[in-house]
C-alpha cells in the first residue's frame, strides 16, 4: 500500500481520537467536575438532592405534589400548578411557536424572492443572535415600553396600551427576536434546494398553488423547520438574562435558579438542575433526531426561479410586503432605537457617547477595559472557535451520517453542549483548568483565553453538526458509489466530492458559530478575570453606569464590527477554493 | 483561501491555542502561599500585559516588582478600578504610589469577591493581598464558604491605624475587626417627581404606602439574587417587619404591580426610560444627575419610615498574604481624612470616618436618612441564604 494511502487510512480513526479528545478536555471533564456536585454531599455520593429537587413543587409542580398525593390530578384539574420546570418549557414553547410563525415567511422571502441587497440581509440574518440582552432589553423598551415606538403608535390609534415590558409576551417576543432569523436561514437554505418541478406537476395535475404548498413544498421544508423549532425550543428553555431583563422574577425560568444557587454557593441544587435541564434538552434532541433520520433530502436538479420582490401587487408580494412591515416592527426598529440612543442624550444629538470610546482607547489604564482590545479580542476568540468548531462540527457531521449502532445516541451527546447551562461551562473552564487540575505530579493550567476559546468552540460546534449533517446525508449515493467504484478511498471521496458539495451548509454553520462566539457572555464573563480576555459583550457589561450612553456607543460598535465579519464569511465562502 | 494556507492557518492557530496551556510540577503549588514561585493563572496578570487576547501562558508574578519595590495586590469590584463615569482607582494608586515606596496592582475580576472564594475552595493560592470593597454579607459568604474555624481574610491591627477611632460606629460591621470599613451610601427611592405628579400624589413616605394603590406599578427594584442593591432592600424590609412579616409586605408589593429586573442597571435604565416612576438606588443620585445637567426631578431621593439602608464596604487582608504590612499600611492610607473625602467623590458615595472634610456643597446633593438601618455580622451570619431563598421562592412561585 502507497504511504498516501495508509495515511488516508488512518485519517478518520485521528480525526476521531482527537475529536473526543478535545470534546474530553474543552467540554465534559470541565463540566463533569460540576455536574458531579448534583450526586455528592459532602463528599459521600448520594440521590438525595436529586429526590429532593423532584419531590419539590416549587420545581416540578402538580407532578412533585403527585408523588405525595396523586389525587390532586383529579383535585385541581384543569388548574395546574406548573413549578419553575413546567413554567419554563411552556414559556418556551410560545417562544417556539412566536420564532416559527416570524420565521417562516422570512425564509419565504429570503428563498423565493429577489431583491437588491438579499444576500446581505441572509448575511445578516445571524446579527440579532449576537446581540447582547442589555443591548436588546434597550432596543425593546424603546420599542415596546412605555415610551415606546409601537406602544406610543397604538395609543394613537386609540388602543388602551401603557407598556408591554413585564410581560410573558414580551419575554417571547424578545425570543422571537434571537431565534426567528435562525429559523429562516436553516429553513430558506432548504428552500432553495426544494426542487422547482414537483411543485409544477402537483400543479399540472390540478393541485390549487396552496394545496401545492401544502403537500410537495411543506413536507420537503419540515426537517429544517423542526431543526430551527427545536434549537429555539433549546435555547429559549435556557433562556437567563432576557427574562430578567425585560420580565422580571416573577416570570423566572430553572436557568435562573441556577444562577441564583451558584452564587449561594449551594452547587449540589444548581447542578441537579443544570443536569435536568441537560437531560431534557437531549431526549428533545434525540426524538427529534430519530425522525431526521427517517427523512432523505432530495438535491435539487432545478430550483425555482426567484420572484421580483418589486413589481405589480400580487397575492404573493402583498404577503412578502405586508411580512416586511412585520419583520421592520420587530428586528429593524429596536436596532435602530439602539443606534439612535448611542447618538442622542437629554440634550439633543450628541457624540459624547463614541468620545467616550476614544478616551478609553486613548487614556484607559492597563486595568481598565478598551474597546479596541474587546474588538481584537472578540475577533481573535471568533477565528480561534472557527478553527476548532468548524473541523470538530464537520467530523462529526460525517460520523452522524454514517450507519452504525449507537449512532443516535452519539449523535445526541454531540448536541450536549446547548443544553449545559452557560454558567456551568464557564465554571467548570475556570475550576478545572484556569485555576488548574493536578494529575501525574503536575499541575495543568490553561490561560482564561484558552479557556474561552474552548468554551465558545464547545458552544459552537453543533451549529456547524446540525447545519452539515442534514446536507451530506443528503448526498445521492450514486454519486459516491461510482467514485469509490473508480478506485476513490473513502477518506479521498470525502475530501474531494462530499465535502465540496455540503460547503454552502458549512458556511451557515460556520457564520453561526462565529456568532455564538462574538455573542457569549455567561461563560465568558467568568473566564475574563483580571485585566485580559474581555470581549466587546463584556465590555459593554462595563460601561454600564447610571447614563447608558457609552454602552449603547460600544452596541453600535459590535454591531458594525460582527455585520461586517457576517458578510465576508459569506462572501469569503462563496469565493473559497472549496467549491460552492 | 487554498488548502495548504488553510492548513497552515489552522497549524499556527493551534500552536497558539497550545502556547496558553501549561504543567508545572505540583511541588510549586504546594509552596506557602504569596511565595514569589507562584504561578497563577492569567488571573493575577491584570496590569502585567495590555489586555491582549495573546498574553503568554506563563503569568508569572513575582513578589517583587522591578528595581526591588514591594508589590502590593489589591482585590477590588470591577466599577471600583473601572466604571465609565468615575471611579477611585486609578487615582488611588497613583497616589498610594507616590507616597510609600510601593507598586499598587488592581486586581477586579467580574465576579468581585466571589472569585477569591472560588480559587480558596478549589484549594488555589490567592496571589492577592487584600480586598477592598467589601460589604457584610461578602464577608458571611465568605465565612460560610470556608467553613468553620477557617477565614478567607485576616484581622488587621488596629492598632496601627491612625484614623480607625474616626470610623463611624453605625458603619462597623466585623466584631473581628478583619473587614475595616473605608466607604458608605445609602439605598434609598429615587423618583420622578414628574411622574408622580401626573398621579397627583406626593413620593410614598412609609413602606405600606408603597404598597398602597397610588403607587401601583411604580416601583423597579434589582434583583436581590444577582444585586447588593437588591439584597440590602430587602434586608431593610426584614428590619421593618421583621423575619415573620417581610415576604407579607413582599406580596403586597408585588400585588401592587412591582418589578424585580435583573440587576442594578437594568432596572435604572427601565426607570430613566419611564418605566416606573420609582427605583431602589442610592441616596448620591443627584450627585450624577448634578454632573450631567440633568433635570432634578427626575431624580429626587426618598427615604421610607425616615430610615435607610447602609450599604457599607470595607477593606480586609486575605489571610495568607506575605505583606501584612504593607497591607495594613495600605488601609491606613485609604483611612486617612482627606483620602476618605477623595475616595468618597470618586466613588459618588460617603466616606467612612466622621473627619473627612468634604466640599460643602457635596451634601446639597447627598442626602442622609435620620435613623441608619443596617444589619451587622451577627444579625447576617446565618440568614442572608435562608432569607433569600425564602423570599425568592415566593417572588418566582408558579
Amino acid at each position: 500500500m502507497r504511504p498516501a494511502r495508509v495515511v488516508e487510512r488512518l485519517s478518520a480513526p485521528a480525526l476521531a481520537a482527537a475529536t473526543l479528545a478535545l470534546l474530553g478536555l474543552m467540554f465534559f471533564y470541565p463540566v463533569g467536575i460540576v455536574l458531579v456536585e448534583a450526586v455528592r454531599v459532602d463528599g459521600v455520593y448520594t440521590l438525595a438532592t436529586v429526590a429532593e429537587v423532584l419531590r419539590d413543587p416549587f420545581y416540578f409542580g402538580v407532578v412533585a405534589q403527585a408523588l405525595d398525593d396523586p389525587a390532586v390530578i383529579v383535585r385541581s384539574f384543569p388548574d395546574y400548578r406548573l413549578g419553575l420546570f413546567g413554567f419554563t418549557a411552556y414559556q418556551a414553547l410560545l417562544s417556539t411557536v412566536a420564532a416559527v410563525l416570524l420565521g417562516l415567511p422570512g425564509a419565504y422571502v429570503l428563498a423565493r424572492f429577489e431583491f437588491p441587497g438579499r444576500r446581505t440581509v441572509r448575511s445578516l440574518t445571524a446579527l440579532p443572535f449576537v446581540m447582547p440582552t442589555i443591548l436588546v432589553a434597550i432596543g425593546f423598551v424603546a420599542t415596546f415600553g412605555a415610551n415606546g415606538v409601537v406602544t406610543g403608535t397604538l395609543q394613537t390609534l386609540g388602543l388602551q396600551v401603557s407598556s408591554f415590558t413585564g410581560t410573558l409576551g414580551i419575554i417571547v417576543l424578545a425570543h422571537a427576536f434571537y431565534d426567528a432569523p435562525l429559523v429562516a436561514r436553516i429553513t430558506a437554505a432548504s428552500w432553495e434546494g426544494i426542487d422547482a418541478e414537483m411543485t409544477e406537476t402537483a400543479r399540472s395535475l390540478g393541485a390549487s398553488p396552496l394545496r401545492a404548498f401544502w403537500d410537495v413544498v411543506i413536507p420537503q421544508l419540515l426537517p429544517a423547520i423542526l431543526t430551527g423549532a427545536l434549537l429555539t425550543f433549546i435555547f429559549s428553555f435556557m433562556s437567563f438574562a432576557v427574562v430578567l431583563a425585560l420580565g422580571g422574577l416573577s416570570l423566572a425560568t430553572v436557568e435562573v435558579w441556577v444562577y441564583h444557587r451558584i452564587s449561594q454557593l449551594d452547587y449540589g441544587t444548581a447542578s441537579t438542575l443544570a443536569t435536568m435541564e441537560m437531560l431534557f434538552s437531549l431526549a428533545l434532541t434525540y426524538a427529534y433526531l430519530r425522525y431526521e433520520a427517517r427523512q432523505r433530502a432530495t438535491g435539487a436538479a432545478r430550483p425555482a426561479e426567484r420572484v421580483d420582490l418589486f413589481g405589480p401587487a400580487t397575492k404573493r408580494r402583498l404577503f412578502a410586503w405586508g411580512y416586511a412591515v412585520v419583520a421592520v416592527v420587530v428586528f429593524v426598529v429596536p436596532i435602530v432605537s439602539l443606534v439612535y440612543s448611542s447618538v442622542t442624550g437629554p440634550e439633543g444629538f450628541t457624540l459624547r457617547n463614541y468620545r467616550f470610546l476614544v478616551e478609553r482607547q486613548t487614556s484607559a489604564y492597563a486595568f481598565q477595559v478598551k474597546p479596541l482590545t474587546a474588538v481584537t479580542n472578540s475577533l481573535i476568540f471568533g477565528a480561534g472557535t472557527l478553527l476548532l468548531a468548524v473541523p470538530m462540527g464537520v467530523f462529526l457531521a460525517v460520523v452522524s451520517t454514517r450507519q452504525f449502532r449507537g449512532r443516535k445516541l452519539i449523535d445526541t451527546l454531540s448536541m450536549a453542549p446547548f443544553a449545559v447551562s452557560g454558567v456551568v461551562v464557564g465554571l467548570g473552564l475556570l475550576r478545572g483548568w484556569v485555576f488548574g487540575t493536578e494529575a501525574f505530579g503536575y499541575r495543568f493550567t490553561a490561560t482564561g483565553a484558552v479557556a474561552i476559546v474552548a468554551a465558545h468552540a464547545v458552544g459552537a460546534y453543533p451549529f456547524v453538526t446540525r447545519n452539515v449533517a442534514p446536507a451530506l446525508s443528503g448526498i445521492d449515493d450514486s454519486v459516491v458509489e461510482s467514485a469509490r467504484s473508480l478506485g476513490a478511498s473513502r477518506a479521498r471521496v470525502m475530501l474531494d466530492i462530499e465535502l465540496p458539495l455540503v460547503v454552502p451548509a458549512v458556511l451557515a454553520g460556520t457564520a453561526f458559530a462565529f456568532a455564538i462566539s462574538i455573542g457569549e457572555f455567561d461563560s465568558t464573563v467568568i473566564l475574563a478575570t483580571g485585566g485580559s480576555g474581555y470581549t466587546m459583550p463584556v465590555a459593554i457589561e462595563r460601561f454600564i453606569g447610571r447614563r447608558l450612553g457609552p454602552a449603547t456607543a460600544m452596541g453600535v460598535v459590535l454591531l458594525v464590527v460582527t455585520s461586517v465579519s457576517f458578510v465576508v464569511i459569506d462572501r469569503l465562502g462563496e469565493g473559497s477554493g472549496f467549491g460552492g | 483561501m487554498n488548502r495548504r494556507r488553510f492548513l497552515t492557518t489552522v497549524g499556527a492557530g493551534a500552536a497558539g491555542l497550545v502556547a496558553g496551556c501549561s504543567a508545572e510540577p505540583t511541588d510549586d503549588a504546594t509552596a506557602t502561599e504569596g511565595d514569589s514561585t507562584d504561578t497563577p493563572g492569567s488571573g493575577s496578570t491584570a496590569t502585567d500585559g495590555d489586555g491582549t487576547a495573546t498574553e503568554t501562558a506563563d503569568g508569572t508574578v513575582t513578589g517583587t516588582a522591578s528595581g526591588g519595590t514591594p508589590l502590593l495586590r489589591v482585590g477590588t469590584y470591577p466599577s471600583f478600578v473601572d466604571a465609565p463615569s468615575s471611579s477611585p482607582g486609578p487615582w488611588l494608586k497613583e497616589r498610594f504610589e507616590s507616597e510609600y515606596d510601593a507598586d499598587l496592582q488592581w486586581f477586579a475580576p467580574e465576579s468581585s469577591m466571589d472569585y477569591f472564594l472560588q480559587r480558596r475552595q478549589q484549594g488555589v493560592s490567592i496571589d492577592t493581598d487584600l480586598f477592598l470593597g467589601l460589604t457584610p454579607e461578602n464577608l458571611v459568604k465568605a465565612d460560610r464558604g470556608v467553613g468553620e474555624g477557617d477565614s478567607l481574610f485576616t484581622s488587621v491591627d488596629t492598632g496601627a491605624l491612625s484614623n480607625a477611632d474616626a470610623v463611624v460606629d453605625d458603619y462597623r460591621f466585623d466584631p473581628q475587626e478583619r473587614a475595616i470599613p473605608v466607604g458608605a451610601s445609602y439605598i434609598s427611592l429615587v423618583y420622578n417627581q414628574n411622574a408622580l405628579d401626573e398621579r397627583g400624589v406626593d413620593a410614598p413616605e412609609t413602606f405600606d404606602e408603597l404598597a398602597s394603590d397610588p403607587y401601583e406599578n411604580g416601583l423597579l427594584v434589582p434583583n436581590p439574587q444577582n444585586s447588593e442593591t437588591g439584597l440590602e432592600f430587602m434586608f431593610w424590609t426584614i428590619d421593618q417587619f421583621g423575619e415573620d412579616g417581610y415576604l407579607d409586605y413582599w406580596s403586597e408589593l408585588m400585588d401592587n404591580g412591582t418589578r424585580v429586573l435583573q440587576d442594578w442597571g437594568t432596572a435604572y435604565d427601565a426607570y430613566s426610560n419611564d418605566e416606573a416612576p420609582m427605583v431602589v438606588s442610592y441616596s448620591t443620585d443627584q450627585v450624577y444627575a448634578d454632573r450631567y445637567d440633568q433635570d432634578m426631578a427626575r431624580h429626587q431621593v426618598g427615604f421610607l419610615n425616615d430610615s435607610g439602608y447602609a450599604y457599607l464596604e470595607g477593606a480586609a487582608p486575605f489571610t495568607g498574604t506575605d505583606r501584612m504590612g504593607l497591607a495594613t499600611e495600605f488601609i491606613d492610607f485609604v483611612l486617612r481624612p482627606e483620602i476618605q473625602a477623595e475616595i468618597a467623590q470618586r466613588n459618588v458615595a460617603l466616606p467612612a470616618v466622621d473627619n473627612a472634610e468634604l466640599p460643602s456643597d457635596y451634601y446639597d446633593l447627598v442626602y442622609e436618612p435620620e435613623e441608619i438601618v443596617s444589619f451587622g455580622y451577627d444579625e447576617l451570619m446565618g440568614n442572608v441564604e435562608p432569607w433569600l431563598s425564602d423570599w425568592s421562592r415566593q417572588i418566582a412561585t408558579q
